[in-house]
């Protein structure tokens, strides 16, 4: 009931605090998954996908605690860049060995 | 049936500030995948609060609220009476408290919940210390491990284990409790839809792995998920209305090396004390099968 | 129409609990409060209350349980005294700073050690910064009259801050007068209705989920507290407007935060709080009868601190006598200072830059009694104080140590 949410739950929305203290929410509350920062400065690598060798097993999508693995229609991964925070789960899981670690900023899809 | 090939594609736990390869995050997130939009969450002072509501940042996507660090289990009755007196009964209210918050300072209105029967869904995510402070020993720290407040390692002064939540759960007679490990993805998920099926208080007591705390690689988690089970340190273990089950009942245990030797925390154990760990676990197992024998009314 | 009841200050806020029809009661038994409790849970099992009744652990359950219900929008209750009150502490900071609309009674008790379950208020006026409107009662029927409006008082969006409604131990809360007992329906057209709406601030939404009680960094911190307090500063209006429109629907009350008595016409003001008014008052018209130019201000709510109104009521246009000396009266002390209220008041009349010597007498501890004769003696002693030199040099006066102890007047060398 406070501030205007964001189109999609869980989505990097822009977010200026206001100047009006009136238009400060009510109570210490904000709308749920209502998300204004990235995490995308917290990671000195992330995930390189070998998309010809996956297996589309899912798994780096189960693991991942920051939801940074999104699967496409067909099962395949990708990164959310705002929220993979590097720590190499995904890599560690997959079982085909189609993931690996590589630096921060390198094509995810080679 | 919700397994790991079917999980709901929504998120409802995006955004947090967890360090990376938290595994108390991994619970929190698959659980909300389970119970979806329609939820309450109760999260009291530590990591899964800390992290998750810090304006304007509130990385859950259902209605959540922080507890006072003691009244997660007050705050969770709270929630599921003022829902009963509107009528609202298809929302599942969860509450999401770490081993500090359970086996410790919360125990009392955790206990107080459950004698109450109280319509809720407790969720404890054990990484084994107070972590969010900066991993100071708790009432769920194992032998051997170092946290800040047991820099050479926690030697209690008997050879007693951590205090077993399944067993002061169960002796409240509530209809469920478990125990699970985010090693064992499937086991959590179908623990966690059949705890918020239940009519009264359900009770998941859930293996967490904190790399930061443990001195663990952070992509260790769902390893060590795995070989605390393995090694038979994390017995997988349901109570169902009176009954026990083992969900995992193996002969023979893989060695505890392969669980304790990825950890810093456990740097200092000596083959003694591997040796008098794993007489403790196995004391542990035979009362914890005589449990089962005894419950089945054998 | 409203009838006649006996009751006890207890059985009056279970009566005016029962007329408020919160959804969610929460309490945890401490004497001497246990009767409110009773009375609820017998209330609800005849079905004269339709609320859910929770049997807590601890106070600190107690009021955790009723931030949960009331974050689901539903109105509350929960009650305790002392010890309890101190036990929940960490939730009454909580609570206000959720801006939860909470209502709680408070039994004022004395706090150990020594052990002590008899009246004084040194457990709610430890707890004047927590952030909750304080409401002291002086009788069974303003206690019945205070819970209603603090409904009124608490919920308005506006104000949205918890409200302590303070009884005196054994003195007011088990204490038997005739109260007036509004009809269900009179508080029913008085009061929003006890589920909020369901776009009430720091309430769950199912349609656009909220996240509540949430963590703040240094700044963000600041502006919700600023908004915290400015919300409770607006409460006095609040407050007295609740209170003319109670008095106007129910034809009785006080409609300030302050209520004087022989004030305006008094050169020596005794300020005090709660139950021991009604002494005070009958003093007041003895030594009246016989000369005396003395007077009463009650303090009705110590939280918003009627600043305004306590310097009108001793310094206003409407006096007639100027005063020339106060003394303030309380049921507590702040170990190594002097009593919390004598405080509050001085900082009221320092910022007017009023000059007026102020005594403090501390009565009442651990239900210490407090006489006739003892308040008579504090009036008397109001005019040594025009002597600055024996003011400052006697401190805090302990009203009936002298009864038990004849070196009661000096600190030990």
């Amino acid at each position: 009931m406070t501030d205007t949410p964001p189109d999609q739950p869980c989505q990097l929305a822009p977010f200026a605090r206001s100047r009006q203290i009136d238009d400060w929410p009510p109570s210490p509350q904000r709308n749920s998954g209502a998300l204004a920062t990235s995490n995308r400065g917290w990671r000195i690598r992330w995930p390189v996908l070998d998309l010809a060798t996956c297996s589309r097993c899912g798994l780096c999508f189960l693991y991942c605690p920051d939801a940074a693995i999104l699967l496409s229609q067909e099962g395949y991964p990708t990164v959310a860049d705002d929220w993979c925070k590097g720590c190499g789960l995904c890599a560690a899981e997959c079982p085909k060995d189609s993931i690996r670690m590589g630096e921060d900023g390198e094509d995810t899809q080679p | 049936m919700i397994t790991i090939k079917n999980l709901p594609e929504p998120e409802y736990f995006v955004g947090h500030k967890a360090c990376g390869g938290c595994g108390g995050s991994l619970v929190v997130r698959w659980t909300l995948k389970v119970l979806g939009e329609r939820c309450i969450a109760v999260i009291p002072a530590g990591c899964m609060s800390a992290v998750g509501f810090i304006y304007p940042q509130m990385a859950l996507g259902v209605n959540a609220m922080i507890a006072p660090f003691a009244a997660t289990g007050a705050v969770l009755s709270g929630v599921a009476r003022g829902l009963k007196a509107r009528g609202i009964e298809d929302v599942t209210v969860v509450g999401f408290a770490g081993d500090g918050a359970t086996a410790d300072i919360g125990l009392q209105a955790l206990s107080g919940a459950f004698d109450r029967r109280e319509r809720m869904l407790y969720i404890c995510y054990d990484n084994e210390a107070y972590m969010n402070t900066g991993i100071q020993k708790s009432g769920a720290t194992p032998f051997g491990a170092r946290t800040t407040t047991s820099p050479g390692g926690y030697r209690p002064e008997t050879d007693a284990p951590k205090k077993d939540l399944i067993r002061i759960a169960a002796a409240h007679g509530i209809p469920y409790a478990a125990t699970a490990s985010v090693g064992y993805a499937n086991d959590f998920l179908k623990k966690v839809q059949k705890a918020a099926q239940v009519e009264g208080p359900s009770f998941l007591h859930v293996f967490a792995p904190c790399p930061t705390g443990w001195g663990c690689d952070a992509d260790s988690t769902v390893r060590l998920g795995k070989s605390v089970v393995d090694t038979g340190l994390w017995p997988l273990v349901e109570w169902e209305n009176g009954a026990v089950r083992l969900n995992r009942n193996p002969a023979r245990f893989a060695p505890l090396e392969t669980y304790t030797g990825e950890q810093a925390r456990f740097r200092r154990l000596t083959a003694a004390d591997l040796a008098d760990l794993e007489a403790t676990r196995d004391r542990q197992w035979r009362a914890l099968r005589a449990w089962v024998r005894e419950s089945a009314g054998m | 129409m409203s009838q006649l009841a006996f009751l006890s200050g207890n059985e009056a806020v279970a009566e005016a609990v029962r007329l408020c029809r919160p959804k969610v009661v929460a309490a945890y038994p401490i004497t001497p409060q246990t009767v409110v409790v009773e009375a609820l849970a017998g209330m609800v099992e005849s079905g004269r209350l339709e609320s859910e009744f929770v049997h807590v652990e601890s106070e600190h359950s107690a009021l955790a349980l009723v931030m949960g219900a009331a974050a689901t929008g539903v109105r509350t209750f929960t009650a305790t005294s002392s010890q309890g009150l101190l036990y929940m502490a960490e939730c009454l900071y909580y609570a206000s700073g959720g801006r939860f609309p909470l209502v709680m009674m408070n039994a004022n008790r004395a706090l150990a050690l020594p052990w002590n379950i008899y009246g004084d208020q040194s457990d709610s006026l430890a707890l004047i910064s927590a952030g909750w409107i304080q409401a002291y009662a002086e009788t069974a029927q303003e206690s019945l009259d205070m819970i209603i409006q603090a409904y009124a008082v608490a919920e308005d969006p506006a104000v949205r801050t918890p409200v302590l409604v303070n009884l005196d131990g054994f003195v007011l809360t088990h204490t038997y007068e005739a109260v007036s007992l509004p009809e269900p329906s009179e508080v029913d057209d008085f009061l929003p209705p006890p589920v909020f709406p369901d776009d009430y601030p720091g309430t769950f939404d199912l349609a656009r989920p909220q996240s509540l009680a949430i963590t703040a960094g240094p700044g963000d911190y600041a502006v919700f507290k600023a908004r915290q307090h400015w919300a409770m500063c607006q409460a006095a209006k609040h407050i007295r407007t609740t209170a003319h429109a109670f008095r106007a629907a129910f034809g009785r009350g006080c409609t300030g935060l302050v209520e004087g008595y022989r004030s305006e016409d008094a050169e020596f003001i005794l300020i005090t709080l709660g139950s021991t008014a009604g002494t005070v008052r009958v003093v007041i018209d003895e030594l009246r009868a016989s000369g005396q130019s003395v007077g009463l201000i009650r303090l009705r709510y110590l939280r918003p601190f009627p600043t305004d109104e306590l310097n009108d009521a001793l310094f206003g246009a409407e006096r007639t006598v100027a005063v020339r000396a106060l003394g303030v009266l309380e049921k507590d002390i702040s170990f190594g200072h002097q009593g919390s209220v004598a405080l509050e008041v001085k900082a009221a009349l320092y910022d007017r830059g009023a000059g007026v010597p102020v005594r403090n007498f501390v009565a009442g501890l651990g239900g210490q009694d407090v006489s006739r004769a003892h308040l008579a003696d504090c009036f008397t002693e109001l005019a040594a104080t025009l002597d600055t030199a024996a003011r400052v040099a006697s401190g805090v006066r302990f009203v009936g140590l002298k009864d038990l102890v004849d070196d009661h007047d000096q600190e030990p060398a």
